[in-house]
């Protein structure tokens, strides 16, 4: 279902059994909506209904799942322990 | 160097409708929808027969000629109104319910079964609708400026009679007419002399 905004340019619609002022919002079926949106006739905004909710600081990001790690001692790269220096699979001499 | 006779214009003006009480733009303001203002005519000028715009002043008065003379000696003005007449040649259902007391337009969507229709109400009732008026074209000052009549209360009297004949396109007649506004009186006509700095 798609929330659909009336725009004129006349002062009612009647569509689908329903009745919009202008500047009035309903939902429409996809289908519905596509129909009215054919229609030259007759001015509507089609209003995203599923809004985006971002992650907690505002900042929209993707998250990914998690890559298995590669078998070891195989090209392995080198990884930061969180202690300020690196570690590596093969101990250094 | 020849100097162009500025003063002279000879270009049509077009109209545009708002509700009562709407703020008039700035004569470098184009008026859109969001600021209340609706064209007269779906195409402006394009729909405007060729006689264009018309703003008429008029006014009736009244003299005093006394028994010792034939001439008068005190002149009084009685009444006064502006009128803008324009033939607009648009058959939409929103020129015609704008020409109809300002109709309600009733827009029905097609559907399985079902035209898709707009409907106008012919009966206009004893209410006349009021609506503010603006009147631009280009301005005495340049070609590149703007001059509008700004009238905060008109109604609509004329009396369309669309005719409906083959090589005549079928018009509606608009014939504005003035309401005194209280702290406008008649409105005034702006002419545009340069650009904002």
């Amino acid at each position: 279902m798609e929330r659909v905004r009336y725009d004129g340019p006349g002062h009612v619609l009647h569509a689908f059994g329903r009745t919009l002022k202008r500047g009035d919002t309903e939902e429409f079926s996809e289908q519905e909506v596509r129909q009215l949106l054919a229609q030259p006739a007759i001015r509507v905004t089609v209003e995203p209904t599923r809004a985006a909710r971002p992650l907690p600081g505002g900042v929209m990001t993707w998250v990914y799942p998690e890559v298995p790690a590669p078998p070891s001692g195989v090209g392995e790269p080198e990884a930061d322990n969180g202690e300020g220096h690196t570690t590596s699979s093969k101990e250094k001499k | 160097m020849a100097t162009s006779v500025l003063e002279v214009i000879a270009a049509p003006y077009e109209v545009w409708l708002a509700p009562v009480g709407f703020a008039f733009p700035d004569v470098d303001e184009i008026p859109i929808g969001t600021m209340g203002w609706e064209l007269l005519g779906t195409s402006g000028t394009k729909s405007y027969d060729e006689k264009g715009v018309t703003v008429t002043f008029n006014d009736a008065k009244s003299t005093f000629t006394p028994a010792g003379s034939t001439a008068p000696r005190k002149v009084w003005r009685i009444s006064e109104q502006i009128s803008v007449g324009v033939d607009v040649v648009d058959m939409s259902a929103v020129n015609i319910a704008k020409a109809l007391n300002d109709g309600t337009v009733t827009q029905v969507a097609a559907g399985s079964g079902t035209p898709g229709t707009d409907s106008v109400p012919l009966l206009q009732g004893h209410d006349v609708a009021l609506f503010a008026a603006l009147i631009r074209g280009i301005s005495s000052a340049g070609p590149e400026f703007t001059a509008q009549f700004e009238l905060p209360i008109v109604y609509q009297d004329g009396k369309p009679a669309p005719a409906f004949l083959k090589g005549t396109p079928a018009g509606v007649a608009f014939n504005l007419m003035t309401l005194e506004d209280d702290d406008l009186g008649f409105g005034q006509y702006v002419i545009q002399t340069a650009d904002a700095t």
